[in-house]
């Protein structure tokens, strides 16, 4: 999966490669320049350690013989003091050519010379030895010349050889060293040239992708600036309304405010009406009460009129019954004396004072029909007006019911509105606390509503500097874009 | 109290005619009259003479019987006798409605009973109001004489001349 590397990684991978590359360049140049300088050095401090040590050893040989001859002639113990400072300066140059020695033809003229000059120095002694002993100054000075004179010579041969292949050595290192730092000076070159050429490819490439990103990034900047320019107007333009309408709501809100408190007065006066109409409504049920019991009263009596007004109806069917009986007997006596008076009229002559009887007989049935008619007309009168009183005790007493019923409706309804009336003076109470902390809100929201819209001013303003810097922004994104593509 | 007055008068009067009907002579039957009892059918009135008749009877039940004539009703037992039973209003051209509850007792061999519903009272028609009469309807065609009952005029039905169609 191909890696998304960040600018920074980009640029830090780059960087980094160069710096590894610089790093790595210094180091191959501080190691070879070190080389050379070391090699140099080290061909020039030993070489010439070795030709001074050489010189110094010629010079202690000289020395050597010098001090040897002046002793000879002087015998001065000075000389010998001198002799051995000698000995030992001349051991100290060989302890120092030997630890610089690092050839092999070196430590071979080193062991040569070591040797010839040991041999000079045992020569010298035993010289030295001889003359104390009591050689003479002539016998030690022959043997001198014979001996420790050609030894100084051979010496001197030998140091001379060794110094010149010393100088010739020194050449050779010298032009070695050279090679080397040539050397070094074209590897650094070539590394320099490789790093060159990296770092020009790093650099190309950093900048295709520098110009890519930056570019592409620019060109978001661009469009986004665009937009964000587009925004901000319409945020410019938008907070602008949005304080227009900010006052609009603070003066509607104002207006609120002065009807919320006329609410919260009207409430209260509402809530004191309320109370007073629960007061009113209290004494109206107890009012109610009484009445109803008025209307059970009224009730229980036309009930018990109703009642006494069915007993005088049915007394008077009975009468009725009684006055059907005598009008029948009545009837039937008229026809008992028709009767009596058609036998009498057929019992001839014999029958007439029957006749007379039946006469009076029917007479009486007469008036005894006559007078029921008359009962039967007031008991008919009676029932009529019973029935009327019945029936109009008995749309009393079923209105009395009727009104009974809607009168315990109407206590029913009376106790439900005593109930709302209770309920809608608390309600009313509510309202009024309701509206006094509506008209509190109103107050705090008219504040707030005052803030909001110096909130929305100053929001407008900063909208404008929005505005102003996306503009800024819009120019430096199209600088930026400039800078990253010359034809943009 | 004030009605009360009539009442009481009222029984003071009777109870006065009533004790005077013993303490005046006899008073025989008068020539002049003839003693009748009124009747209605519908809206008519109608008197029998008690000398056409044999008796008056009420509440009698009448057995119906099949038979061709449609003013047939039936028989009736009255004091130990069978009566045959016709409708006087269906006789005078009424319609018979069927709840007669009066019979007027006639026939001279066998005993017939004419039955109407409505039973007025005894009313004394004079005889000069007797007379023969043939006239159109059938309500007249058996009257033998008018009489006045209350503020009507009523006719006297001749009971021989329907006993005599009764026959034929």
């Amino acid at each position: 999966m191909e890696r998304n590397w960040t600018l920074g990684q980009k640029l830090g991978f780059s960087f980094g490669i160069m710096v590894v590359f610089i790093g790595v360049l210094s180091t191959v140049a501080f190691f070879t320049l070190r080389q050379v300088i070391a090699d140099k050095d080290r061909v020039i401090a030993m070489n010439a350690q070795m030709r001074i040590e050489t010189e110094l050893l010629a010079g202690k040989s000289d020395e050597i013989v010098s001090h040897f001859q002046t002793y000879l002639i002087k015998k001065d113990a000075q000389y010998e003091e001198g002799l051995d400072a000698s000995y030992n300066d001349v051991k100290k140059s060989f302890a120092t050519m030997d630890a610089i020695a690092d050839s092999d033809y070196e430590k071979t003229t080193i062991t040569k010379v070591k040797d010839v000059f040991l041999k000079m120095v045992e020569a010298v002694r035993n010289l030295q030895l001889s003359y104390k002993n009591g050689a003479t100054f002539e016998q030690v000075s022959a043997k001198m010349k014979e001996d420790i004179i050609v030894k100084a010579d051979v010496l001197d041969s030998v140091l001379g050889e060794f110094a010149k292949r010393e100088q010739e050595n020194l050449i050779t290192a010298k032009a070695a060293s050279t090679d080397v730092a040539n050397t070094a000076n074209w590897i650094v070159f070539l590394v320099g040239i490789f790093g060159f050429v990296l770092a020009g490819f790093f650099a190309f490439g950093l900048t295709r992708a520098l110009n890519k990103q930056i570019g592409s990034a620019v060109q978001h900047i661009q469009s986004s600036s665009t937009e964000l320019q587009s925004a901000a107007n319409q945020q410019t333009s938008g907070t602008r309304e949005q304080v227009t309408s900010m006052n609009e709501i603070s003066t509607t809100i104002k207006e609120l405010l002065a009807t919320s408190r006329q609410i919260a007065e009207s409430a209260q006066h509402v809530s004191h009406i309320a109370e007073d109409t629960a007061s009113s409504a209290r004494n109206g049920d107890l009012i109610v009460q009484r009445t109803q019991e008025s209307m059970q009263t009224i009730k229980r009596q036309v009930d018990l009129i109703v009642t006494h007004m069915l007993d005088l109806g049915k007394k008077s069917q009975q009468a009725g019954g009684i006055l059907e009986i005598i009008n029948e007997l009545a009837e039937q006596t008229n026809i008992l004396s028709i009767n009596a008076t058609i036998e009498a009229a057929g019992a001839g002559e014999m029958g007439k004072r029957f006749v007379v009887v039946a006469d009076e007989i029917r007479k009486l049935a007469d008036r005894v029909a006559g007078s029921t008619k008359d009962i039967r007309t007031l008991i008919d009168d009676i029932r009529s007006a019973v029935n009327t009183t019945i029936m109009a005790t008995e749309g009393g007493s079923k209105a009395v019911d009727a009104g009974a019923k809607q009168f315990s409706e109407v206590t029913v309804s009376f106790t439900q509105i005593v109930e709302l009336v209770k309920t809608t003076t608390e309600a009313a109470r509510e309202i009024e606390l309701s509206t006094k902390q509506q008209s509190t809100s109103v107050e705090q929201v008219s504040s707030a509503m005052t803030t909001i819209a110096q909130t929305a001013k100053e929001s407008e303003t900063s909208s404008n500097q929005t505005l102003q810097t996306v503009s800024e922004l819009t120019s430096l994104s199209k600088a930026l874009a400039r800078l990253v593509q010359a034809q943009a | 109290m004030t009605q009360e007055n009539p009442r009481i008068q009222k029984v003071q009067a009777l109870k006065e005619e009533f004790d005077a009907a013993f303490a005046l002579p006899m008073k025989f039957e008068r020539e002049t009259e003839e003693k009748c009892f009124a009747l209605q059918i519908d809206e008519d009135v109608f008197a029998i003479r008690f000398s056409q008749i044999r008796g008056l009877e009420s509440g009698r039940k009448i057995t119906s019987f099949p038979y061709g004539k449609s003013e047939f009703l039936g028989l009736a037992g009255i004091n130990g006798k069978v009566a045959s039973v016709y409708s006087l209003e269906s006789l005078l051209g009424y319609k018979d409605k069927k709840n007669a509850r009066w019979l007027a007792l006639c026939g001279n061999k066998e005993l017939l009973a004419l039955a109407f519903d409505k039973f007025l009272g005894y009313v004394a028609v004079p005889r000069s109001d007797l007379f023969q009469t043939n006239q159109g309807t059938k309500q007249r065609e058996y009257a033998s004489g008018v009489f006045h009952y209350a503020s009507k005029i009523g006719f006297i039905v001749d009971i021989e001349s329907l006993l005599a169609r009764l026959k034929t």
